[in-house]
């Protein structure tokens, strides 16, 4: 599968590697350069400060021409964020465009960290919260970066 | 059943009953016998025959009516001719039919006091007949003529073949020989009185069923339904015994033919007393000592199976694929085989071996594998008997230092190609030339073995279809004391494959003083040729040739050669490149020239004679064609008029690229055979092209015996084939062909040295996509072709539909080319295409209507193309320009694509992108701004320098900032043109942009489709490309033109391009100048495009050589590839017979299809 990488992606990881954004670290695993262990910085003033989450994200055969697919594994309490640690974030969907890199993806994520957006929800009840009581969803994901997060 | 039991009582024995005088004698016979029915049953059968003529040792009880009560007062009365003039004449006459009458009495005269006159007058007759013959005789014509029917019967069984017959092995005594005994268990057909006694001779006579008319159709079925009795041995001399048993069956088999054929006899002696009378049904043990008579060994089998040849040569050349057929003398002399073969495996005889000789390989149960049929026995044993190391000693034993004197020629050569010039003038026996030459360096004569090895190579050697026997002991139980004179000796020869043996050593006369040189494209045959020319112009045994009314027109300074107009000039070049002998003149004899008159040109004794004429097949054939009706039977031969190259004999001809002729019967091969010459040689770097029979032309052109018979040829190489024997086949023709063709390959090694380094050569493939409108179209056609295909397939006739699918097969392969080129006509095709030019006219326009292109993203005007084409000028720089889809950076011109909005792109990924959001049925947007995009909407760039002025003559409004910009942006159409095109044109920049100067060739075997590409290359620029175009329709100096300036043009930073036709220019063209090629569509056949691919991959090439295969995806060029690798797994289909080719088809059709 891994066979022909193409040269973008290979070249996408040395970047990544040589000159990574900050509160961003994507590595490839060893046996599959496709599979990438993300962690990222919850970003500054949000609840998530402090906390470090772990992704994984994952280079599609199609890729660039397919958007790459990320999933965080930290639980993370967030409107656009479910359970699985799936991610509602339109660059990884309708708006993907080849000319978007795994770096713009994650910073991207990071920035939907520090900018939740309970209109397009994806888990509904902690979305439903947000709009219902901003402040003690806030306490929420605080509570829970705390929890899962820092260990 | 019944007509097995109607056999005649020979008439001896019954007047011998008659006879009162011995008749006391016979009783003790007699009385050896039950009385059975038989002899009853035999009677009437006997007087019912009287109407057939009657052959002579059997005379039948009713025309001797009269001769009877004479015979049985022969005695030993002298007195009285024992026959009377007038019944003797009818006897005889009845006999023998229409015989001269002064013949009659000359016998009558002979006989008439003898007893039984008229059986010795017969014999007499025959023996006369056989012997010395008077022309006068003229009955004794017809009979000779009978002779000459190859029949197995001697002329006396030929007239009789319609009778029964009885040939009593011990009638005649011919010469013979013991060849071995054989203890069988013969059973016993009648009870006898008394036991036999050991040592008891019997008599064996063959019995031949009345029902002949069989014979001369199958004469296989007489040996098979031939019955070979015993009899006990009378003690009167000519008195026949009485049958008391009968030789098994399956040695009756073997032994009938060749009693038959009189190649055998044999003797039957009891071995063990048997105890009691026998019963019948009974079996006793008998040895029967079997020899070979005199008769075997006369050589005339080989000139009856030659004159059965010559006829069915004539046959086959009016029909021409019936090779198959069989003769009548054929048959019969397979019969000999068989059963000659089988006496042998019987007898244990197995070939004599030499301790020295080489015989790896061979099993030790060789008698096993020579009783089973002829033809797998010739093939294994073939393998074995040819282990022929003979043309490798002969090539070690040669020194490598031969060249030409340096007065005549002045290149160095290879140490090969010297080694080459030593074969061939050891081939053309100039072995002082060969020592003379090869000591100019050395100072190292030939060593004296080396000299035997050449010397006996040209002697021959022993034809490898032979092999040596050594008489056995002589272990038969009435041992003669002395050999007859002719068959003494140690051992005798016999070729299992045909039956003939020979007591002397069977030669193949190596006397062809020529060969093929075959060595590998690129080695260097025609330096090699005009080395030889160079080492041995002359013929210098002329003298003793002179005043033969031949050397009138021979032509002995002058070698012709005959070579593809595509090489004529080259040949030239060559020829003046390495010729350094001011008198040796090339003449071209071609087009114009060939009103010289070359007799007088060649044959006077004048100083200017040219050397060498350089001839194409064509102005050959042309010859031929014109004189051919008009050549007269001389002598039985047909002469042509000596007129053009026909009106002398040349010292030498060498053909270049022989498999021109590779075809026997193409008229091009029938002109080359008429030629008249003393050397002759093939040169050709693939000596089989499609089936090993290409081989044998080129054979019948050396005239190599015995295998320019074709008979020979086509027992031993095209049948063996058919019946799939293909390597044992491959490796026959190998043997026969191993001393007279040597063939070097680039990948030899002597001592351990690669013959020729050749830098690397690398072929990629590289897969292209159809642009929409291609894949449309293609599958447009693709539905209709499988359709046809499976109809076939479901019907049956599939192979009745095969021009219909080829036609289908063309138009796929077409479309993968270009879509222009359907349609337009087939002229490339070696392939019978129907043409359906209406029907191809109404599909595409039913094409057309279902697949009309989406109209929303296209410019709807020019003016929208310019106004969106000039501000792009503006939007970008080429040295900083990034595909952000592949992260390219800058992109090449050739790859650079714009987008309306200005974005650059590389096309494949902006293309890729673009069919990715169609598939998901996405708007399509510009990955960069997300602005609408279409690619109906994209900008390229070519090179050619715009000016400020240009842009802002067609947009005055736009700002611009530089004065001139290297490269012109065009709108991009994707539909239109190939997509392999500008795969190939993306190539090509890069190549301009890496190694400007470079020079490529480009292979299509459409010529149509270079037309296009020609065009299209065009359109880049004449400053970037320099393109010409090499195909059939050029003539010979433009051809040499175009050649010279593709190879000399050094206008870099241009690319020079060459168009080649694949089959124009796939042979001979020397194009090492360049380095790499592309192949734009795949041929059907791998080893034609390795052909041409060699024609830059070899010596001269320095460069490592780069090939590029195109190929569409999701296509039939795909299928063909699996079949081109399938080719070179189970070989071309080299020689397979008409079925087994048709099924080949099938199969790859069946491949094209499948999905």
């Amino acid at each position: 599968m891994a066979a022909g990488l193409p040269k973008r992606i290979l070249k996408e990881t040395e970047r990544l590697m040589a000159d990574s954004p900050p509160g961003i670290s994507a590595l490839p695993h060893e046996n599959n350069l496709r599979y990438f262990d993300v962690k990222i910085n919850g970003p500054g003033g949000s609840p998530y400060e402090g906390g470090v989450f772990k992704a994984e994200l994952f280079l599609p055969e199609d890729y660039p021409m397919a958007p790459p697919k990320v999933r965080f594994l930290t639980k993370i309490y967030h409107p656009n964020i479910d359970k699985l640690g799936r991610i509602c974030l339109d660059i990884l969907k309708n708006k993907w465009s080849p000319a978007l890199q795994i770096r713009t993806v994650l910073l991207s994520i990071q920035a939907l960290l520090g900018a939740p957006n309970p209109d397009d929800p994806l888990a509904n009840d902690v979305a439903q919260h947000w709009k219902d009581d901003e402040k003690g969803a806030i306490g929420v994901a605080r509570e829970w970066t705390e929890k899962f997060a820092k260990a | 059943m019944v007509a097995k039991k109607r056999f005649f009582v020979p008439s001896d024995s019954l007047r011998d009953l008659e006879s009162t005088h011995i008749k006391s004698e016979l009783s003790k016979e007699l009385a050896l016998f039950v009385p059975d029915d038989e002899d009853d049953e035999d009677k009437p059968n006997l007087s019912s025959s009287n109407i057939e003529p009657r052959q002579p040792e059997t005379i039948n009880l009713d025309s001797d009516d009269e001769t009877k009560p004479k015979t049985s007062q022969r005695d030993n009365n002298n007195l009285h001719p024992s026959i009377l003039y007038p019944a003797f004449e009818r006897s005889i006459i009845s006999i023998l039919g229409n015989i001269p009458s002064k013949k009659i009495r000359q016998l009558y005269s002979a006989f008439s006091f003898q007893k039984d006159p008229v059986s010795l007058a017969i014999d007499r007759y025959f023996s006369d007949a056989e012997g010395a013959r008077t022309p006068s005789q003229e009955h004794e014509l017809t009979v000779e003529k009978k002779r000459q029917l190859p029949l197995p019967l001697t002329p006396v069984a030929a007239n009789r073949s319609n009778v029964q017959t009885e040939i009593t092995s011990e009638t005649k005594d011919p010469l013979k020989r013991h060849i071995g005994s054989l203890t069988v268990y013969a059973w016993a057909t009648r009870p006898t009185m008394r036991p036999l006694s050991r040592f008891q001779k019997l008599q064996l006579k063959r019995l031949i069923p009345r029902k002949l008319t069989g014979v001369k159709k199958s004469p296989s079925k007489f040996g098979d339904t031939a019955v070979i009795r015993l009899l006990t041995v009378p003690e009167l001399a000519n008195v026949d015994g009485r049958e008391i048993g009968r030789l098994p069956e399956d040695l009756t088999r073997i032994f009938a033919p060749l009693l038959d054929l009189e190649v055998a006899c044999f003797e039957a002696t009891v071995v063990l007393d048997t105890t009691r009378r026998l019963s019948v049904g009974d079996s006793f043990c008998v040895q029967v000592d079997c020899f070979l008579t005199e008769n075997a060994f006369e050589s005339s089998i080989a000139a009856s199976l030659n004159s059965g040849l010559t006829k069915k040569r004539k046959i086959d050349q009016s029909t021409r694929f019936n090779f198959a057929t069989e003769t009548e003398s054929e048959s019969v002399l397979r019969l000999r085989q068989t059963s000659l073969s089988r006496l042998f495996d019987k007898l244990g005889i197995v070939p004599f071996v030499l301790d020295d000789e080489e015989r790896e390989g061979e099993e030790p149960n060789s008698s096993q594998s020579l009783s089973t049929i002829p033809d797998q026995l010739s093939l294994d044993q073939l393998k074995q008997f040819y282990k022929s190391n003979q043309h490798s000693k002969l090539l070690d034993s040669l020194p490598s230092t031969t060249r030409p004197s340096s007065s005549n020629f002045q290149v160095e050569l290879r140490k090969y190609q010297r080694h080459g010039l030593s074969w061939m003038l050891a081939r053309e026996k100039e072995l002082g030339l060969l020592e003379q030459l090869s000591l100019l360096d050395m100072g190292d004569a030939l060593s004296t073995q080396s000299r035997e090895t050449i010397q006996q190579s040209n002697d021959g050697i022993m034809n490898p279809l032979w092999k040596s026997f050594k008489w056995p002991p002589d272990r038969s139980i009435n041992k003669s004391s002395s050999v007859p004179q002719v068959l003494s000796g140690e051992y005798f020869y016999a070729n299992l494959y045909s039956g003939e043996l020979s007591m002397a050593k069977p030669m193949i006369k190596n006397a062809v003083r020529g060969g093929i040189l075959a060595d590998e494209m690129g080695l260097g045959k025609t330096i090699s040729a005009l080395a030889l020319v160079s080492a041995c112009p002359y013929d210098t045994e002329i003298d003793q040739s002179r005043g033969s009314p031949d050397s009138r027109n021979y032509a002995s300074q002058t070698t012709l050669v005959v070579v593809p107009m595509s090489l004529l000039t080259q040949w030239h070049k060559e020829f003046l490149k390495v010729n350094a002998n001011k008198n040796h003149k090339c003449l071209i004899y071609y087009g114009d020239q060939t009103s010289v008159n070359l007799s007088t040109k060649l044959c006077n004794i004048r100083k200017e004679i040219p050397v060498v004429i350089l001839t194409t097949y064509g102005t050959l054939l042309n010859e031929y064609q014109s004189i051919v009706s008009r050549s007269i039977e001389v002598e039985g031969k047909q002469q042509l008029p000596r007129e053009g190259l026909f009106s002398v004999k040349f010292f030498r001809v060498i053909l270049d690229e022989g498999h021109n002729i590779r075809n026997r019967t193409a008229k091009t091969s029938k002109a080359v055979y008429a030629l008249r010459l003393s050397r002759r040689w093939v040169l050709t770097g693939t000596p089989v092209i499609n089936r090993l029979d290409d081989m044998y032309s080129l054979v019948k052109f050396l005239e190599l015996e015995p295998w320019s018979n074709f008979s020979y040829w086509k027992t031993f190489v095209t049948e063996p084939f058919e019946q799939r024997k293909i390597k044992q086949t491959i490796d026959v023709v190998k043997s026969i062909l191993d001393p007279i063709l040597l063939r070097r390959t680039k990948n030899m090694r002597v001592d351990g040295e690669l013959l020729v380094e050749l830098p690397e050569k690398e072929v990629s493939i590289q897969e292209v996509t159809f642009n929409e409108r291609e894949r449309q179209l293609y599958d447009w056609f693709r539905v209709r072709a499988s359709r046809v295909f499976k109809e076939g397939l479901k019907s049956g006739d599939l192979l009745r539909r095969y021009t219909q699918i080829l036609t289908q097969i063309l138009r796929l392969r077409q479309i993968c080319c270009h879509m222009d080129l359907v349609g337009s006509l087939q002229q490339d095709f070696d392939e019978e295409v129907a043409n359906g030019e209406e029907d191809l006219k109404s599909e595409l326009d039913q094409f057309n209507q279902t697949a009309k292109p989406e109209q929303q993203d296209l410019f709807k005007t020019e003016t929208e193309v310019k106004d969106a084409l000039y501000p792009l000028y503006q939007s970008f720089t080429l040295e900083t320009s990034e595909c952000s889809i592949c992260t390219q950076s800058p992109i090449s011109i050739g790859e650079l694509t714009l987008t309306t909005c200005g974005h650059t792109f590389c096309l494949k990924c902006i293309l890729e992108h673009i069919a990715f959001q169609q598939r998901l049925s996405q708007p399509i947007k510009c990955p960069n701004c997300r602005a609408s995009i279409s690619k109906h909407k994209l900008f390229k760039l070519r090179n050619k320098i715009t000016t400020k002025k240009d842009i802002l003559f067609h947009n005055p409004t736009l700002t611009i900032t530089k004065d001139q910009f290297e490269y012109e942006i065009f709108h991009y159409d994707p539909d239109n043109g190939s997509s392999k095109i500008q795969a190939l044109i993306l190539h090509l920049q890069q190549i301009q942009e890496q190694s400007p100067g470079e020079r490529v060739v480009v292979f299509s075997q459409f010529s149509s489709y270079l037309d296009l590409i020609e065009n299209e290359l065009k359109v880049q620029g004449s400053d970037i490309f320099h393109v010409v175009k090499f195909d059939g329709r050029l003539k010979m100096h433009e051809r040499n033109q175009l050649i010279e300036s593709f190879n000399n043009d050094d206008t870099s930073p241009r690319v020079s391009i060459l168009l080649l036709s694949l089959k124009a220019g796939g042979v001979g063209l020397n194009l090492t100048s360049a380095s790499r090629a592309f192949m734009m569509d795949p041929w059907w056949s791998p080893s034609v495009e390795d052909q041409a691919i060699d024609r830059i991959h070899r010596i001269g090439q320095v460069r490592n050589v780069k090939v590029t295969r195109f190929i569409i995806q999701e296509s039939i060029e795909e299928k063909m590839l699996k079949i081109q690798e399938r080719k070179k797994q189970i070989g071309e289909a080299v020689g397979a017979d008409e079925q087994e080719r048709q099924k080949r088809r099938i199969e790859e059709i069946q491949i094209l299809f499948e999905d």
